[in-house]
């Protein structure tokens, strides 16, 4: 099931909207591709980023993933936790944050709705 | 344990086997494998080895025999060995992979990473490492080049991990 209630990109990123905040994290078909993750390298708060930069990095045993935004603006929040325990990226894909973002200027990139996202998983299969 | 058959029958084989084992069992892939034996600090050709690494350097002495009156390959084996394999915990935070750079303290370059990861039986990211003579002891630090950020590592004694028996 994927949830309706935020945008996804085509990198296997979703993105939550709530007001000018974007809150980021992977979905559960990139977790499921990555395997079991290891370790995540997470942004500083204040850290600024435009649309399409790599702004975390996520490593399973077999791969480094990078994790691009497709919302410009200054890091507002990070889900430390994820430190110590990045395999809750693995338990629960979309109920946990990786960043969140202040989008100043409320930019954003390409995105997707979970239907839209949904069919593009199909056409990928 | 390593069976080897005829391709035509592997398939046969894996579903006996599958079958056989029941719920005790489960199939894994070269992931698992690649990580059992990077704990125990078993070179995999291609990482550790290969046709510009010799078997002194990547640490097999055991298995060459320069007292020998000839062997292929003699020549190649008889000047000192130029690196030497040596196994890295990280301190800091990061995961150390195939290719990355390493540096002594004064940030000079020494060698590369030829393995790492995270290894699941002693909880730590660890690495093997291919390294300019004469290399660093162990328990001394060097630096891994980690997205152009250096990480301090340790270097440690190989093997990472020895069953108890």
């Amino acid at each position: 099931m994927i949830p309706n209630d935020r945008k996804y990109t085509k990198e296997h990123e979703w993105l939550k909207i709530d007001g000018n905040k974007a809150i980021i994290g992977i979905t559960d078909h990139a977790q499921h591709e990555l395997g079991d993750i290891v370790f995540v390298e997470l942004p500083a708060i204040g850290d600024t980023f435009a649309i399409g930069d790599s702004a975390a990095v996520v490593e399973s045993v077999k791969a480094v993933s990078n994790i691009y935004t497709q919302a410009g603006g200054s890091v507002v929040e990070i889900n430390d936790e994820l430190e110590a325990a990045p395999e809750k990226l693995n338990e629960d894909a979309y109920g946990t944050f990786i960043f969140a973002l202040d989008m100043a200027s409320g930019e954003l990139g390409e995105l997707l709705s979970a239907a839209e996202y949904e069919a593009f998983l199909e056409a990928g299969e | 344990m390593e069976l080897y058959c005829a391709a035509n029958q592997a398939e046969a084989l894996y579903i006996a086997l599958k079958d056989a084992g029941g719920e005790d069992i489960l199939p894994c892939g070269l992931g698992a494998r690649d990580t059992l034996r990077f704990e125990c600090s078993m070179p995999l050709y291609g990482h550790e080895l290969s046709d510009s690494i010799t078997p002194l350097e990547a640490g097999l002495n055991v298995f060459v025999k320069p007292q020998k009156d000839e062997f292929i390959g003699k020549a190649a084996l008889e000047s000192e060995a130029k690196r030497s394999r040596v196994g890295l915990k990280m301190l800091e935070r990061g995961i150390a992979r195939e290719g990355y750079r390493v540096q002594n303290a004064a940030g000079e370059d020494i060698g590369y990473v030829t393995s790492g990861m995270f290894a699941p039986t002693t909880g730590e990211n660890l690495a093997m490492a291919l390294i300019t003579n004469p290399a660093p002891a162990i328990g001394e630090t060097v630096s891994v080049i980690i997205r152009d950020k250096p990480v301090k590592a340790d270097v440690v004694k190989m093997p990472f991990y020895k069953r108890n028996k």
